[in-house]
């Protein structure tokens, strides 16, 4: 088995590099914009997790955030169904990538996924909640490790399912080289737009994609967060929703009652200081 | 044909395939709600952010949340029953200055508009006691006078019906065609509910 964060330790030299070469590829101009962004996420740079309300809603109500394994085995003792059932169940297509995956590293099935942000929405097609972890473990053995892109995209092949080590590891940063790989990956991109953009072009602009991906095993409670952030239109219509139940006569849905709940207890631990909100 | 991919049940969010394209649907189900997303997102969505598979096919939109109101309802309730009236409260009496003073817009902008009378007075009540509490004099302030306003509204309201209950004699109202069509037209508003049990509110409130 692999030791993820082991292989990050090990790419950590040709991280560097890599942007050391894209940098020099730039004209002079476009040079100086690039190295500010890279020390930007270097100084900047945090694992957000975005989570939709049901999720968010359950960690605020102190439990913790599950993985797809943790899910699974939820799934099984309510259901009756073997964890491997429900997995296969839960995963569809994406379950022999998704094995295949956690099964070649030493804790894999303890892996959670975030993504590399200096702000803004985070990718919001996962949850328009995005979440900012306190720091989750830096350069220790159970640290994060970021990942070029989704992990189960380029380096694996489905026939026979297998993982491309080789170009998986090249892909790899540890903490302190998350600056270079964002900036390796971006340097087309960045010195060509304006500063203002850069947080979604790191992070969540292509509504696809457009991520550096955190592979971490610290587990996700509502001690853990530092900063909620969520976007002002979101924002705007879960506050009006709220406000809108002074008309009784308009009970709110399931769905909706979820969205509020999760919101209500967003505003209250604000309030209580126990994280911040921002809009962004 | 829409194909459902990947879901998640109790929020109602789904990635659906729509001919070529990759579209995120979720709550409230309107088009701004509703993003056209790179079909890549789906795999990470599932695997590694709480989605589930799906393969479900549906012929058109209302079949598709008709589909997802069914999943819904499979969930079982996790035993938290907060009211309407709850949630709103606990988010009223902990929320910022800001927040209060959109309050006070959306009673303005919203609920006045609409003839919402019962659920301006009651949101404003909340309000105005909320920050009174958190030493927010400026939209107390606020709050008093537009719940004057409102009050004042309701009150005409409520002597308006009054004098055409009074009109009521022979011939009765349809002796007053266009008086007649307007108290249909606010029937079904808050001009005409619950006056009773919110006049002890009005009274008890002071104006600014």
């Amino acid at each position: 088995m692999y030791d993820l964060h082991g292989l990050a330790v090990r790419n950590e030299e040709s991280v560097r590099e890599r942007y050391a070469d894209e940098r020099a590829s730039l004209p002079p101009a476009e040079t100086e914009l690039l190295e500010r962004f890279r020390a930007c996420v270097a100084a900047r740079g945090r694992v957000v997790v975005n989570m939709k309300p049901a999720a968010l809603a359950a960690v605020m109500d102190g439990q913790p955030y599950l993985n797809m394994h943790e899910v699974a085995h939820q799934k099984a003792v309510r259901s009756g169904r073997t964890e491997d059932e429900s997995l296969r169940k839960l995963l569809g297509e994406w379950y022999e990538r998704r094995m295949t995956f956690d099964g070649l590293f030493a804790n894999g099935r303890e892996f959670r996924y975030g993504a590399l942000s200096i702000g803004g929405t985070g990718p919001t097609q996962f949850g328009y909640y995005s979440v900012v972890l306190h720091d989750i473990g830096g350069q220790t053995d159970s640290g994060e490790v970021y990942v070029r892109q989704d992990s189960l995209s380029d380096a694996y092949h489905p026939r026979p399912h297998v993982v491309d080590m080789d170009a998986f590891g090249a892909d790899l940063a540890t903490h302190s080289t998350r600056g270079d790989l964002a900036g390796a990956k971006l340097a087309d991109r960045v010195p060509k737009a304006p500063e203002s953009t850069w947080p979604s072009i790191l992070c969540g602009g292509d509504l696809g994609r457009g991520y550096v991906e955190v592979i971490f095993r610290t587990d996700v409670t509502s001690d853990s967060f530092r900063v909620i952030r969520i976007p002002r239109g979101e924002y705007r219509r879960l506050r009006n929703m709220t406000y809108g139940t002074a008309l009784r006569r308009r009970k709110l849905d399931r769905r909706a009652r979820l969205e509020v709940r999760a919101f209500t207890a967003v505003a209250t631990a604000q309030d209580k200081g126990s994280h911040e909100v921002e809009r962004v | 044909m829409l194909e459902v991919l990947a879901l998640s049940p109790e929020d109602g969010w789904a990635f659906v395939r729509d001919g070529a394209r990759t579209v995120l649907v979720r709550p409230p189900y309107t088009a701004e709600s509703s993003v056209e997303v790179d079909g890549g997102a789906v795999g990470p969505a599932v695997s590694a952010y709480g989605f589930e598979a799906d393969d479900k096919r549906v012929e058109g939109w209302p079949h598709l949340l008709a589909y997802l109101e069914e999943r819904a309802a499979e969930i079982e309730p996790d035993g938290i029953e907060d009211s309407d009236d709850d949630l709103r409260k606990q988010f009223i009496a902990h929320a910022s200055e800001q927040d209060l003073g959109e309050a006070i817009n959306y009673v303005e902008e919203e609920l006045l508009p609409s003839a919402e009378g019962d659920a301006a007075l009651r949101l404003l009540d909340e309000v105005i006691d909320a920050a009174d509490a958190n030493g927010y004099s400026t939209v107390a302030s606020r709050g008093r006078r537009v719940f004057a306003d409102a009050r004042r509204h309701l009150l005409e309201g409520r002597e308006f019906r009054r004098s055409l209950s009074a009109r009521q004699g022979p011939g009765g109202l349809s002796a007053y065609p266009l008086v007649t069509s307007r108290l249909e037209e606010n029937k079904a508003r808050a001009y005409d509910t619950e006056y009773g049990k919110w006049g002890g509110l009005i009274r008890g409130r002071k104006a600014a």
